[in-house]
């Protein structure tokens, strides 16, 4: 018997045993067929991962065709290398978010309904299910039955405090655009399958070596990219992902939005010819998507909306990687193919990790000062050393620095991208510098938003006092950044344990061939950078040592700060988050709409009450791309209504109408 | 290995050619050369007073900032003798080294609560930001005029062209580039000026106001260090690789020298931008890069 088979089918009709329980006991009915679950995909996962070989399995195991079972619905599930490593990352990220939520899910408890609560939880289990399911999935209507499901489960959760109008508003928003996304992928699946009368991702090889290229990928690109929120399609993000309790964010932002980016990587698969013009599409919007992205981001004062931006600006990143290895397959520059689709992958899996970490860490903060806004924190590092020390370690990996994780995959980029450029070729060249341009801008504006989301939130001095005082949360609230920074540290200090994996999965491109050469190269390459990376960490350490040492022997004492003599000084002479991003405005300026409320003193007010003064910077290309067409359809739409005036006498007009016109065309001969 | 030690003597001694250059033009008569080992060796005895609202990551950050940049120091190569560790990309790793150290430093900045070493934190950063592009134009540059992509073999091929006009404009511009970039990354004139007294006019220096003893002292040593890796760069420029060695060594030491001294007689010439030019300034270096990288890469690829 296939026991693992039967395992997972268990478990999934077990989950929906969480209804039933009482309310403490939920999370753990939900956490069992999860953690069932997640152990034997891990397994798949992995003997894929060490056998270099695909896995077919089907979960209707007792084959009798006549019989019609509930599991032959779900059709054959595919494991390929690209697959268990996203199996890897989903599991990873899910097992963090889902010991997180225990913690963070506690004050909640005698506050919402247990039918409620049972939603939540089954959603959370059904999302991660979902996921799974998808990556392997190849069979086109049962894909789309599964991405219409994960959309439809992670509204649930994002709609967690829904009982805000607000929030209920940025679910349903969050909604209405998944769906103009599967419109399109649905849309995609059907020209395949019209000209080849398969359904699903199996169509495409068919439909791709006797047809244009480009429209059939630029489908599929939209609506894959509604997902993975790249500019212009980015508006639902930074927008769900602050209104989703914290473990919710750090799921989305860690694996969902990657889902788009599975995706775009499953069609790619496929595609053969026009690489040239796939490849400088995806270029341009994800140079793009960079750019505008980080620099929204350093502008935002809710630490989590910051964050989002900042996923949508990695999210640009892998897409970079991507269109660059297309591009150097079309020009035939083996080192960028290979350099620039390794760096994206790695930089996947890199991005998960840290992303859903500081996501989490961020609920840390709003847990205990029921804050996210970076103008109110402050001084945390003092009380949640654990915490502070984590977000720095995830705000180094966001920023891409050595030693850790984060650096690995945009030096793999770089170092494709130099290759490129050494080869000589005008067109790629060109490309290439701007797509280096674009990464070198956006590092150092990525350390100027996380230097403000850690430096304001975490240092200094608090700028509010808090409805309780400042201490850890529970250990629970902390496991999920303990897990990915291990992880971290030993991706970043040890590259060369992935780095194979990853250059494997390449394998399933039908437009790359796999260069031996290149791939040894880049391992001596990462032998060298691993070490690098070690003497940095041991040079680190003595110095610290050799500080330590000094301290103990010399006098060590505290006072003020340094205020040029003034020391009657106080939180409020802090730099704040819009004083500390107010240099960056004036050269970003068109992308941002500042919106100042101030109302002015009048004359005769001799003694002038309080005023408050409030500022807010808002995403320029959202108002252009969502809320102004919305307006105009707003407003044109009930022009459409005046026929519909709700009498009778009316609407017996119409069909009359309708006749004398047929009866007079009809009679001059234009029908 | 040669590379290592060479550079580390040139980084005692920069600071203290520069000022002495400085007092000099200025009709002083300054300190000696070597006056910067003391002060170092002064500092990192002493004994420190930290700021009541720091908190560990002030603590660690003098220690990483010198970390980063002495492990930088082990991929700058010396002129045709290999460094450490040379692999393809290596200036991309040397130059997120620096960024590291940045990062910690500015953060530093930040958990002092001080409004001033919050201004000199958020200028950093924008500076830096819009600087990096300058750097990797650069390299750009040099990797498609030389066909390598680490600063070994660049440097050992650049004078292997055959067109020497071209090596000899893309050596010029290049050293221009490095110089400016030299500047605004050790924050000197005309972005920042370290001995200003206005804490309002600084942008790096007010941002350790508040380091004292052995955490002052490495910073001091660190941006010593910091001229020294990029001031290796421009010799490594200027100094063909295949020379035999006992050329190559004074000549190093000689560039080096020679260096430090026109930063101090560019220093004491020109006055600093104003602090809303500076971001335009900066851009400016990007923009000689790239009209450079374009230059060449017509040149390269025969387009016309």
């Amino acid at each position: 018997m296939q026991i693992d088979l039967i395992i997972f089918q268990s478990a999934i009709v077990l989950s929906l045993l969480v209804f039933l329980f009482p309310i403490k006991l939920k999370y753990y009915a939900i956490m069992l067929p999860i953690l069932a679950i997640m152990t034997v995909t891990s397994f798949w996962a992995l003997g894929v991962i060490f056998s270099h070989q695909e896995k077919v399995t089907s979960l209707s195991f007792n084959i009798s065709e006549q019989v019609f079972s509930f599991w032959s619905l779900i059709p054959q599930l595919f494991i390929d290398q690209i697959t268990a490593l996203f199996i890897l990352m989903i599991n990873v990220v899910s097992l963090g978010a889902f010991v997180y939520s225990h913690g963070y899910l506690k004050r909640y408890l005698g506050v919402k309904s247990p039918l409620g609560m049972s939603m939540h939880y089954f959603s959370l289990f059904l999302l991660y299910l979902c996921m799974l399911l998808l990556t392997m999935l190849k069979d086109g209507f049962m894909f789309l039955f599964i991405w219409e499901l994960m959309s439809l489960s992670s509204f649930v959760l994002v709609a967690f405090h829904g009982e805000k109008a607000k929030i209920m508003k940025i679910a349903i928003n969050y909604l209405v655009q998944m769906h103009i996304g599967f419109l399109f992928l649905l849309a995609g699946f059907l020209i395949a399958n019209k000209q080849t009368g398969i359904w699903g991702f199996d169509a495409l090889p068919y439909y791709f070596s006797s047809n244009n290229n480009f429209p059939l990928f630029l489908v599929f690109f939209i609506g894959f990219s509604i997902k993975a929120g790249l500019i212009p399609f980015h508006t639902w993000l930074p927008h769900a992902h602050p209104a989703a309790p914290a473990y919710v964010s750090g799921m989305m932002s860690g694996v969902m939005i990657k889902m788009g980016i599975y995706g775009i990587l499953r069609v790619l698969t496929h595609v053969q010819y026009q690489l040239y013009e796939i490849g400088l599409t995806m270029a341009i919007i994800s140079m793009i998507t960079i750019l505008f992205s980080i620099s929204m981001a350093v502008f935002q004062r809710d630490i989590k909306k910051l964050l989002a931006y900042s996923s949508i600006e990695n999210i640009g990143i892998i897409c970079l990687g991507i269109s660059l290895s297309i591009l150097g397959k079309a020009f035939h520059i083996n080192a960028l193919a290979v350099l620039g689709l390794t760096g994206a992958i790695f930089h996947v899996l890199n991005h998960s990790l840290y992303k859903s970490m500081l996501f989490m860490l961020s609920g840390n903060i709003e847990k205990i000062t029921e804050t996210r806004n970076i103008n109110e924190l402050g001084g945390l590092a003092k009380k949640m050393p654990y915490t502070a020390a984590f977000f720095l370690i995830g705000s180094l990996a966001l920023c891409a620095l050595p030693p850790l994780n984060g650096f690995v995959s945009e030096f793999l980029i770089y170092k494709g991208i130099f290759k490129a450029i050494a080869s000589g070729n005008f067109f790629v060249s060109i490309v290439s510098i701007l797509a280096i341009i674009v990464m070198a801008i956006s590092g150092g504006i990525c350390v100027y938003a996380l230097t403000k989301a850690f430096g304001l939130s975490f240092l200094g001095t608090s700028r509010k006092t808090y409805p309780q005082p400042l201490h850890e949360p529970p250990r629970t609230m902390l496991f999920p950044a303990f897990l990915n920074t291990f992880l971290m540290l030993g991706l970043g200090l040890a590259p060369v344990v992935l780095l194979p994996e990853i250059s494997h999965a390449l394998s399933a491109f039908k437009y790359m061939p796999l260069d031996k050469e290149v791939f040894e190269t880049q391992m001596t390459v990462f032998e060298k950078f691993g070490l690098l990376s070690f003497i940095l960490v041991t040079i680190l350490f003595i110095v610290l040592g050799i500080r330590y040492w000094q301290q103990k022997k010399v006098k060590v004492s505290y006072g003020p700060t340094w205020g040029c003599g003034y020391s009657a000084g106080d939180a409020k002479h802090q730099y704040t988050s819009t004083s500390y991003a107010a240099p960056l405005k004036h050269i970003v300026s068109p992308l941002l709409k500042e919106t100042n409320t101030f109302q002015l003193y009048k004359e005769e007010e001799i003694f002038p009450g309080e005023r408050k003064f409030s500022t807010e910077t808002k995403d320029r290309l959202e108002e252009y791309s969502i809320l102004r067409p919305i307006h105009f359809l707003l407003q044109k739409i009930p022009k459409i209504g005046l026929a519909q005036t709700g009498r009778i006498q009316h609407y017996l007009i119409y069909p009359l109408a309708f006749l004398i016109l047929i009866a007079l065309l009809t009679a001059f001969n234009f029908i | 290995m040669l590379a290592f030690f060479l550079v580390l003597i040139c980084a005692f001694l920069y600071p203290g050619t520069i000022d002495k250059t400085k007092a000099i033009l200025s009709g002083r008569k300054g300190p000696k050369i070597y006056q910067f080992i003391f002060d170092a060796w002064r500092l990192l005895k002493k004994g420190s007073v930290y700021s009541n609202s720091s908190s560990f990551v002030f603590q660690i950050s003098a220690s990483v900032n010198f970390a980063c940049v002495l492990t930088a120091f082990l991929l700058i190569p010396f002129a045709g003798e290999p460094s450490f560790f040379s692999f393809d990309g290596d200036f991309v790793f040397m130059l997120y080294l620096l960024g590291l150290g940045r990062f910690i430093l500015v953060v530093a900045a930040l958990d002092v609560s001080s409004g001033f070493e919050g201004m000199g934190a958020n200028r950093e950063v924008l500076y830096n930001a819009l600087l990096e592009p300058a750097f990797f134009l650069l390299m750009g540059t040099l990797c498609i005029f030389t066909g390598h992509t680490n600063f070994h073999d660049i440097f050992l091929s650049i004078y292997e062209n055959e067109h020497i006009a071209s090596v000899i404009v893309v050596i010029t511009i290049s050293i221009l580039i490095l110089f400016m970039f030299l500047l605004i990354e050790n924050s000197r004139i005309p972005t920042d000026d370290p001995n200003t007294h206005l804490e309002l006019t600084m942008v790096h220096e007010v941002m350790v106001l508040d380091h004292s003893g052995f955490d002052l002292g490495l910073i001091k040593l660190t941006s010593a260090f910091k001229f020294a890796v990029f001031g290796s760069l421009i010799c490594n420029l200027v100094i063909p690789g295949h020379l035999a060695l006992y050329y190559k060594i004074p000549l190093f030491m000689v560039f080096q020298f020679m260096l430090a001294i026109s930063i101090g007689v560019f220093e004491s010439f020109k006055p600093r931008n104003k602090m809303a030019r500076n971001p335009q300034y900066i851009i400016s270096i990007s923009a000689i890069a790239a009209v450079l990288y374009i230059v060449i890469i017509i040149i390269k690829s025969n387009v016309v």
